[in-house]
């Protein structure tokens, strides 16, 4: 009786184990991470076509933050909208995929870190999102949505190396989406 | 399963962020939009009591005749500045010599052109924000969807005195409509640059819209 209580409870204990291996092998399923990079390079290339086109208007954008010295508005403003262009571009086509996703993690965070502060300060002011081809004001759906996009920096971030590993070590069982 | 050493990831940062800094660098040394890299705090030109209410003149007047010449001047200055620093290329149609922008009006000045009943108060905030307040007899022209607006700012006759106005100081949309106006040859525009925060806060008339449906 002992035995069958003892095998239980271990039933009982790999469930979790069990579960957590299953969602790890489907987050390192390589077509998943496929379209978190496309999704998150698309974005961040679309986002940054308009500033880069207008970068006056966007630094009025960053200007109203109200967080930086007026005198680095410029340059910061002059430089995020290409730092976007080329992680996005690197994502989506597959190079530098870790160090790509890590920059846009840094961007993601500030990014959402200025509009909660925007929102807590009250300021009423453009987002400076997508430029002003899409211009909306900073709010709390914005900020979630940064959060969806800084979970797939992370999770490209978290898996693509081992993706890489394991195409170079064992091809059969990348093709299978089995991690063992 | 291989690792990548941390050396060749920071290498890699490092490379991803020069690359776009030099980017940058190239591309706005040969836009025709480039922006300075060091930024300057826009020049505020305040508007002369004496420019708003003096009763002899008329509204056509107000720019061209006005007791200090200085004060002219000045503001031409700082529109081109302005121009040149911020919106110089971003629309070339205008013509910089006739530029003369727009000057700031105080809350006094602002209560007593409304109380004159003179010119038009418009604000540059989004349709919700208007409608949980606004001063009172202004219209809304959001700046975001300024295209869906384009026609009623046409309709009003481009020597009106205009005063426009958002949040606060730190809010641009007010000053983006009145660069815009300013690009349209409205002539006589004026903005509130404390806005609707410091006109509620001082207790100013005011009035809420309750849309149909909302």
């Amino acid at each position: 009786m002992g035995c069958v209580g003892k095998g239980r409870n271990a039933g009982r204990t790999d469930e979790p184990s069990r579960k957590m291996t299953e969602m790890k092998n489907m987050l390192q399923n390589k077509y998943l991470i496929f379209i978190s990079r496309c999704v998150l390079g698309t974005v961040f290339i679309v986002a940054s076509v308009d500033k880069i086109a207008n970068p006056a208007i966007f630094a009025e954008a960053v200007a109203a933050y109200k967080l930086l010295p007026y005198a680095l508005v410029n340059a910061v403003a002059l430089v995020v909208p290409w730092l976007e262009l080329v992680c996005g571009v690197f994502l989506v086509s597959g190079v530098f995929l870790r160090s790509s996703s890590s920059v846009m993690f840094l961007l993601l965070c500030v990014f959402t870190v200025a509009m909660a502060s925007a929102m807590l300060r009250n300021l009423s002011i453009d987002c400076g999102c997508f430029g002003t081809a899409h211009a909306t004001m900073v709010g709390w759906g914005r900020v979630l949505e940064d959060i969806g996009l800084l979970a797939l920096s992370v999770h490209i971030f978290h898996f693509s190396q081992i993706t890489q590993g394991r195409i170079q070590n064992n091809p059969q069982t990348s093709r299978e989406g089995s991690f063992s | 399963m291989t690792k990548a050493s941390p050396t060749s990831f920071w290498h890699d940062i490092f490379t991803i962020v020069a690359v776009s800094v030099f980017l940058a660098l190239v591309y706005n040394v040969f836009s025709p939009k480039s922006l300075p890299l060091i930024r300057k705090p826009p020049v505020k030109i305040l508007a002369a009591d004496s420019m708003l209410f003096s009763q002899e003149r008329s509204q056509s007047d107000l720019s061209r005749v006005d007791s200090s010449k200085q004060i002219q001047r000045s503001a031409t200055i700082s529109a081109h500045q302005d121009m040149k620093e911020d919106h110089g290329t971003v629309l070339p149609r205008v013509k910089r010599e006739k530029q003369v922008g727009y000057k700031i009006v105080s809350l006094e000045q602002v209560n007593r052109l409304i109380g004159e009943h003179r010119g038009v108060l418009l604000d540059g905030r989004e349709a919700e924000e208007y409608d949980k307040g606004h001063i009172k007899g202004a219209r809304n022209i959001p700046y975001l969807e300024i295209d869906k607006h384009f026609d009623e700012l046409m309709n009003i006759p481009h020597d009106t005195l205009v005063i426009v106005y958002c949040s606060n100081p730190e809010c641009s949309l007010g000053r983006d409509l009145a660069d815009f106006m300013n690009q349209m040859e409205f002539h006589h525009l004026y903005l509130y640059d404390e806005g609707w925060d410091a006109w509620e806060k001082a207790g100013m008339p005011a009035e809420q819209t309750s849309r149909p449906g909302k």
